[in-house]
């Protein structure tokens, strides 16, 4: 029973929160809505005699005695007052607790004050609302983490229990199966994963399977309570080599592949089954790389024929030159023999690229499309395809697009370029560095995998505004094609024939420079072997006679075999006698000399770094010669 | 890129337009051209069902064989170019009445000639089994530039089949012409297949209005 006090409004109720219990009667309709609820005549209900509580016995029973009851009520509500009166009083001599204001309520009634102190009132009123929110907050916080500490003690109760290897499995199971397909067979308890390519469209028609069971009691460790088995087949490990060597022995390149980027040793004190389950799959990898390869080396329609035996592909890429690509195990493979060209890093990386790339492009040609779903049309079409349509491509670009090379025409088509290209750089090389002109051979960068551009510059150093020629030069897969002067050569097969074609071009510029500098200094060129109806190139013997209106002395020139140039003289006796095929006899039948003799110059003796020097040198000193006399 | 032209060829001195058809085969081919393959050209027209909607025109060239043009009437000038499913979309679109086919359907066909860089293709155009006419479309394969193209089929127009230069003239059609118009204040003239088909397109619709011959 709540009393009424005379300062009704201005005493409030509050919860622990420290919010104002608005209730919407005053206390005194309060009471009076009570006071009215209560019988106070005679009769009661039968129904009340069970009442347990003594309270409200005493209370219905004072409903015969009305006066009785309210007095009983009063004196209740006499005793909370003399205790409320006592605190009171306590807190009003502040010897024993405080009371502080409740600063939220403080009415504005000192609008009229300054400014300063209405400011510093509201920060008081704030700070005290955020103080009493932190504190009911920091209550019901910690109410709650009771709650989750008491469920965190069940459950690692339960987790550290010793019957708790089962659990483990379990969480190891789910570890692995972030990173595999694993499945849980129907019917029955064992978990399977599959090891194969086949979500990327593979084919290949053997079972990759590994099972993940529980570990015996002895293999069973700290770490793993879990066992994968593997299918027999892929448990060794395979390695791809490729081999490129001539018919005489001599190894162009060797190489293998293990698909491992970092090193191709394997550890094999690494049991985790991680470890094992991916060198598995390269196992997997490799063992379908090969059948995809030997599958298209049997296809008749190939060029050239590979011949299949029983782990290794051959077959002549040139026709002295035979690749071999072996599938070999570990057992069968010695690294040590193999000296040549590991290659690191990068180049591992890409090779494996490469690899993955060509064999996922069989994966996509695998799909299976049809036209009349434009849904599914895009599936493994080959980019270019898709904007054919849109760029209205015309037959001709739509045949270039949907030509399918195989991986194993790829390999071959990139062997042979190699090949052709390492043997005409090389042969350029020779050339370049015997020759005593400078020889350029410069790479274009629009070369490609399977053709290289180049030009080669010939040039007389100090001479190079007498002669400079330049060759385009084309290596292809099989071929060779090189432009110069408006003329295109082609070489198929064989590179001695370039080599012929290029020692005859620096036998010709040797010849051409030669006669333009003596026609600088006033010789004539009176014949030559180089008559426009000569056969071919490389059938001419370089050779010129070279007379001076002023000069009696004729001089010859000749490019040796050995490239060189030699020179000779011969004195002429009249002005006219180069009709003359002999001089001393005209017998051209039978022994004796043929021809005109000629008197050879050591051009050695003469001053200069170069040949052509030593022989402009010499010109200019039978020029100096004739001067004197 | 290949620069063309369309033209059709003039049939009134024939008996028939096959005749006339099989007097120019013969005579490009004396002149050296080979046969390689046939060619077909078709427009099928839609009109939509909606009022004040354009009609559309979809037309297939074999020589893209990838790819289907599509023309919608009043716009200025625009082709759509796309691949093959867009037939499929359109005949869906029939299926779904909101477009019919009213027009009958124009077909152009003929042999592929190929004389060293120029393509030929000749061939009779028909309109549900009554033919219409001739139609010639000229090509010179390697060159994209408009303006050196023509010159240079015209050239070969006049040698080959003794076409004067104003009978060409007058024969090319009007898209064509705007065309090349427009170019004098272009500097780069590329040609694109889509005004070969502008060009079928504007001959194909003049001989459907055109009465049967």
């Amino acid at each position: 029973v709540t009393i009424e006090p005379c300062l009704e409004p201005s005493v409030y109720e509050y919860t622990l929160d420290g919010e104002k219990i608005k209730s919407t009667q005053s206390m005194s309709d309060h009471f009076t809505k009570i006071l009215s609820r209560m019988e106070l005549n005679d009769l009661c209900s039968e129904d009340s005699i069970e009442n347990s509580n003594e309270d409200e016995r005493r209370i219905t029973n004072g409903g015969k005695n009305a006066f009785g009851t309210f007095l009983e009520q009063m004196r209740q509500a006499n005793i909370e007052i003399c205790a409320l009166h006592d605190i009171l009083t306590l807190v009003m001599s502040r010897r024993y607790f405080n009371l502080f204001s409740n600063v939220a309520d403080i009415e504005e009634n000192l609008n009229t004050g300054n400014a300063r102190q209405q400011r510093d009132l509201l920060i008081r009123q704030s700070q005290d609302i955020i103080h009493k929110s932190w504190i009911s907050k920091r209550t019901s916080a910690r109410q709650a983490a009771d709650v989750l500490l008491s469920s965190y003690e069940r459950f690692m109760k339960i987790i550290n229990t010793t019957s708790g290897n089962l659990e483990n499995f379990h969480v190891q199971l789910s570890n692995l199966r972030q990173r595999w397909k694993i499945r849980k067979q129907t019917n029955t308890n064992k978990y399977l994963g599959d090891l194969s390519f086949r979500s990327a469209g593979s084919f290949y028609p053997f079972k990759m399977q590994f099972e993940v069971t529980k570990a015996d009691s002895h293999k069973r460790t700290h770490n793993n309570s879990i066992d994968v088995i593997i299918p027999e087949e892929l448990q060794v490990r395979v390695i791809l080599k490729i081999d490129i060597e001539t018919k005489d022995g001599q190894i162009l390149l060797r190489t293998y592949s293990t698909m491992m980027a970092n090193d191709t040793i394997m550890n094999i004190n690494d049991n985790s089954y991680d470890s094992i389950l991916e060198n598995a799959q390269r196992t997997v990898f490799l063992k379908e790389l090969f059948s995809q390869l030997c599958r298209e080396a049997s296809d008749i329609t190939n060029i050239i024929q590979p011949t299949v035996m029983r782990n290794s592909i051959k077959c002549w890429i040139l026709s002295d030159v035979m690749m071999t690509i072996s599938l070999l195990r570990t057992s069968e493979f010695d690294p040590s023999i193999q000296t040549e060209s590991t290659l690191y890093g990068a180049h591992i990386g890409l090779l494996e690229y490469s690899l993955c790339a060509l064999l996922r492009q069989q994966f996509l040609r695998n799909f299976h499309y049809s036209q009349l779903k434009p849904s599914t049309l895009m599936l493994g079409v080959p980019a270019l395809r898709r904007i054919a349509g849109v760029n209205a491509f015309n037959y001709n670009q739509l045949k270039s697009i949907s030509e399918n090379k195989s991986i194993l025409q790829t390999i071959i088509e990139l062997a042979q370029h190699q090949v052709i290209r390492a043997r005409i750089l090389n042969l350029l090389n020779n050339l370049a560095t015997n020759c005593d002109i400078n020889m350029t051979v410069n790479i274009s960068a629009f070369s490609s995998t399977t053709s290289t551009y180049g030009r080669v510059h010939l040039i007389a150093p100090g001479y190079d505004v007498l002669c400079r020629w330049s060759y385009m030069f084309q290596i292809e897969e099989c071929q060779v094609k090189i432009q110069y002067k408006s003329h295109l050569v082609e070489f198929q097969h064989h590179v001695e024939e370039v080599q012929r074609f290029f020692i005859n071009q620096i036998a010709c510029f040797k010849f051409t420079i030669a006669c333009t500098l003596a026609k600088i200094f006033g010789w004539l060129v009176v014949g030559s072997t180089m008559a426009p109806t000569v056969g071919r190139l490389s059938e001419i013997q370089f050779s010129a006679q070279l007379d001076h209106p002023q000069i009696p002395t004729s001089i010859g020139i000749r490019i040796g075999d050995d490239l060189q140039l030699q020179v000779a003289v011969r004195k002429r006796h009249e002005r006219n006698d180069d009709t003359r095929m002999d001089d001393d006899s005209n017998e051209r039948i039978g022994g004796g000399t043929k021809g005109i003799k000629y008197d050879s110059i050591n051009l050695d003796d003469y001053y200069g770094i170069s040949t052509l020097q030593k022989f402009e040198m010499f010109i200019s000193s039978l020029l100096h010669h004739e001067k004197q006399q | 890129m290949v620069v063309a032209i369309v033209i059709s060829l003039p049939s009134g001195s024939f008996k028939s337009p096959a005749e006339a058809a099989e007097f120019y085969l013969d005579k490009l081919e004396k002149g050296g051209a080979k046969k390689t393959r046939p060619f077909q050209v078709d427009l099928v027209s839609y009109t939509p069902l909606i009022p004040n909607s354009k009609v559309v025109h979809v037309l297939s060239h074999s020589e893209y064989p990838a790819s289907s043009f599509a023309y919608a009437e009043q716009s200025n000038c625009q082709m759509l170019v796309a691949d093959n499913t867009f037939i499929a979309l359109m005949n869906k679109l029939k299926t779904l009445r909101a477009f019919e086919i009213r027009l009958q359907k124009m077909e152009a066909r003929g042999t592929r000639l190929e004389y060293q860089d120029f393509l030929i293709n000749l061939g009779t155009v028909n309109q549900s089994q009554t033919t219409k006419g001739l139609i010639l479309e000229v090509a010179y394969v390697p060159m994209d530039e408009t303006r050196d193209g023509y010159c240079l089929i015209q050239e070969f127009l006049q040698s080959f089949l003794n076409m004067t230069k104003q009978t060409i003239q007058r024969l090319i059609t009007d898209q064509l012409s705007n065309w090349l118009r427009s170019l004098k204040d272009k500097k780069d003239s590329e040609y694109t297949p889509s005004i070969t088909l502008l060009q079928y397109l504007d001959i194909l619709l003049a001989m459907r209005n055109k009465p049967n011959e």
